[in-house]
């Protein structure tokens, strides 16, 4: 085809131009509803999953669920609240089959159980509390609460971090002394 | 010959806007030299409510605002430490021991400089319009405020809060404002 052949008003050349336009303005787009480029620090500082679990309700224990679950992606699905729960202060040992009890201020009280992992999480489409919220634990007869509230952030792992010190209470158990651990749910 | 119109046909034009630029350019560094040093002793004081009486009103803003997921972070302008949330004492862990009178003092210092200038105003109209604070607005919800409206105009911690203000606190209030969930 030569130069002179190319008329503007041919179908082709309209279509061609389109996807040239199209493209970038389309990886535009998708590199701002994807990559809010704090929100993809957050999700890169994560890293890998160290607990080798596959994606799902028992994966990444101990990381604060709502970086990826929280409504900007890139997991799903929302939750509201999520994180995991430990046998003791000093252990790395998940706790499993412990009741968590969430209240929030308008006195809804919602119940979870923590999976194998130690994992609860609350899809956001069943519950969404109302803050300030309570939490407590149960496990084996031994019950402790929360001794302070939770003012908005449903990740526990955004503020229950280890090692534990001024700016954070270390990761979230039911005793402090592993040899008090009950003996059976 | 004729020139076209415009600066070229005055050529005086061409030194003096020549000189004009030069001066303006050196002027940022010209200026600085005619300022005098400033003076590092130098105080400016704040007006502002009492500290002695802040400890009630700490206590409240402590539970209600310093949690360590909201303002219990040093990234915070208002910062607030305590029981409940950060620790001054790098030793200290958040609900470990009980806030200490150094942590009360480092809420005062936070709170007292958000706004001083505002501040000073409010407490010498003796609390009147204390909405005039960033404080109240975003307590109150009037202002945007990630942690939501958290008070309302009259109720017990609102009256914690802007009875300090005033110069006398309202320790009922405050005591009041604790029950708050």
């Amino acid at each position: 085809m030569r130069t002179s052949d190319i008329r503007r008003d041919d179908p082709l050349v309209i279509c061609l131009a389109a996807l040239v336009l199209a493209a970038p303005m389309a990886a535009c787009s998708v590199v701002e509803d994807v990559l809010d480029p704090v929100h993809a620090r957050e999700v890169a500082a994560l890293g890998g999953d160290p607990s080798g679990q596959h994606n799902g309700p028992t994966h990444r224990p101990g990381q604060p669920c709502l970086v990826c679950h929280g409504g900007l992606g890139p997991g799903g699905p929302d939750l509201s609240v999520g994180g995991t729960i430990y046998e003791s202060m000093s252990g790395t040992q998940a706790l499993s089959g412990a009741v968590v009890t969430l209240t929030d201020a308008q006195k809804s009280v919602h119940k979870l159980t923590t999976n194998r992992t130690g994992n609860f999480l609350v899809d956001a489409s069943n519950w969404q509390p109302v803050y300030p919220m309570l939490v407590s634990l149960s496990y084996g007869g031994v019950s402790v609460d929360m001794k302070t509230q939770v003012g908005r952030d449903g990740s526990c792992a955004d503020c229950h971090t280890d090692p534990p010190g001024p700016a954070s209470a270390g990761h979230v158990y039911l005793v402090v002394d592993p040899t008090s651990f009950p003996v059976g749910p | 010959m004729t020139l076209p119109r415009g600066s070229w046909d005055r050529p005086w034009r061409i030194p003096i806007v020549a000189l004009s630029t030069l001066g303006a350019a050196l002027l940022p560094f010209v200026l600085p030299a005619c300022a005098s040093a400033p003076d590092g002793n130098a105080r400016v004081a704040i007006v502002a409510p009492s500290a002695a009486s802040f400890p009630a009103v700490a206590t409240f803003l402590e539970q209600r605002c310093g949690t360590l997921d909201c303002h219990g972070q040093v990234g915070r302008s208002l910062r607030l430490y305590g029981f409940v949330g950060l620790r001054l004492d790098p030793t200290d862990v958040p609900g470990g021991r009980a806030t200490t009178t150094d942590e009360i003092d480092a809420d005062y210092q936070s709170v007292v400089g958000l706004e001083p200038e505002i501040l000073a105003a409010v407490v010498q109209d003796g609390g009147a319009r204390p909405e005039r604070l960033t404080l109240i607005r975003k307590a109150r919800g009037t202002e945007h405020h990630k942690g939501g409206a958290l008070i309302t105009p009259g109720d017990a911690q609102d009256r914690c809060l802007t009875s300090w203000l005033a110069g006398t606190v309202d320790e009922g209030a405050c005591a009041s404002a604790l029950m708050t969930p």
